[in-house]
């Protein structure tokens, strides 16, 4: 029932947010021409996104470099090769389709054997190449701070799954909550975190 | 997997959870892919995750204000570790009448933290009375039976025994007659598994009276 109403609430914080991106014919037809502002921002957008997809699936981080580089260079060569794309919208599942192909490929050769441990990848490894160090230390802070400025309950639940990464179920018995619950407040630990990060993003 | 499905079934909470079988994990990567939103939500998601690992995992990060922090934690460890406080007890109980417990009893231990992390507490242990400790484990990981010793600052054994591992993120829970201790004074309690390699120290004042 709590959870139900929560959902309710979510929703309402989730879905009046607009695309930050588009991705129509003229942004594909920039990279094509290599344009440097839009191969920047499609490193750094997809990058992200690939990093995190691949970090679960490969043992260390050189073979998620590795297999990003590798769904760039195909991507882009694709692109060139067909001067675009039937369905422009579409590239972000392109992208998701060539990394499936290259995880594939790279499962068929061996090399996987077991996922890539979270607190061997500190969240600066995992930022894009265009990102300077100054900006990794400086979305650091932003990062820290956001957390400080959490309710305690809060940061002692995201310490505890986390950090301690405690059985999830343990959690719920000791919050008297069930696992639903258990992701609306991570969803709402989420959104305070976002509203923190971009305030000090206005900073 | 549709945004509609993604957003009403919290999708993006459950993968940065884990929660996921692959396939699952499979359509909401194919749909955050072409969807900004559930992309924007899931990299937050993540950056808070990473956030916190990156935070904590650096003991000067004061991610969570120490005061509270104490008082939150311990209730939930109560319960978590009874059986190393019934362990703890047998262990450390002197020869001489001891009685059965017949009726709930409260318990208000105070926590220890290894050495290296503050000021040494002080623990009022009353004559014939009995202190409980809440033994935390930090990120030390055991998987086999806990042995410890308390000694005086002489180097004196005052008590010693053995334990269950308590579960992931439970700290171990001493109740100690306060008779273990002879005198006031400073005291550390050495922790360790069978083959001590992670040997933890914790060092308090023991004030009787």
């Amino acid at each position: 029932m709590v959870a139900t109403a929560a959902r309710r609430s979510l929703r309402y914080e989730t879905l009046p947010q607009l695309p930050r991106y588009e991705f129509d014919g003229a942004y594909i037809q920039r990279l094509i021409t290599e344009d440097p502002d839009t191969e920047r921002h499609f490193s750094q957008y997809f990058g992200e996104l690939l990093t995190l997809k691949l970090r679960s699936r490969l043992k260390s981080q050189a073979q998620v470099d590795d297999a990003k580089q590798e769904t760039f260079a195909r991507v882009l060569t694709t692109l060139k090769r067909k001067n675009g794309l039937a369905t422009p919208a579409s590239l972000g599942a392109f992208v998701n389709s060539v990394c499936n192909n290259v995880l594939f490929e790279l499962y068929r050769s061996g090399s996987r054997t077991t996922a890539l441990e979270d607190d061997v990848d500190p969240p600066d490894e995992r930022r894009p190449d265009v990102v300077t160090s100054i900006a990794a230390g400086e979305e650091r802070i932003r990062v820290r701070r956001a957390l400080e400025s959490l309710p305690e309950k809060e940061r002692e639940l995201l310490r505890w799954l986390f950090f301690e990464e405690r059985d999830k179920d343990m959690i719920c018995k000791e919050l008297k909550i069930d696992r639903n619950y258990l992701r609306v407040l991570v969803h709402r630990a989420k959104a305070r975190f976002r509203e923190q990060f971009d305030a000090g993003d206005k900073d | 997997m549709e945004h509609r499905e993604a957003v009403e079934t919290l999708a993006s909470e459950r993968y940065i959870l884990g929660e996921m079988s692959e396939v699952e994990r499979d359509a909401f990567e194919e749909h955050f892919f072409s969807c900004p939103i559930c992309a924007d939500d899931v990299l937050v998601g993540d950056r808070m995750r990473t956030g916190v690992r990156a935070a904590l995992a650096k003991p000067a990060a004061p991610v969570v204000a120490k005061r509270r922090w104490q008082t939150a934690v311990v209730i939930p460890w109560a319960a978590a570790a009874t059986l190393a406080l019934v362990a703890g007890y047998q262990t450390l109980r002197p020869t001489g009448p001891g009685g059965t417990l017949t009726a709930p009893m409260a318990l208000a231990p105070m926590t220890l933290r290894p050495a290296t992390r503050g000021e040494a507490p002080t623990i009022n242990a009353a004559p014939g009375g009995v202190v409980t400790l809440a033994i935390d484990l930090g990120a030390a990981r055991y998987d086999r039976s806990l042995t410890y010793q308390i000694r005086s600052e002489r180097g004196e054994l005052s008590g010693s025994g053995s334990a269950a591992v308590p579960s992931p993120g439970a700290p171990l829970l001493l109740l100690i007659p306060s008779s273990v201790f002879g005198t006031s004074g400073r005291y550390t309690l050495t922790l360790g598994d069978a083959g001590s390699s992670q040997l933890l120290e914790y060092n308090f004042v023991v004030k009787i009276g």
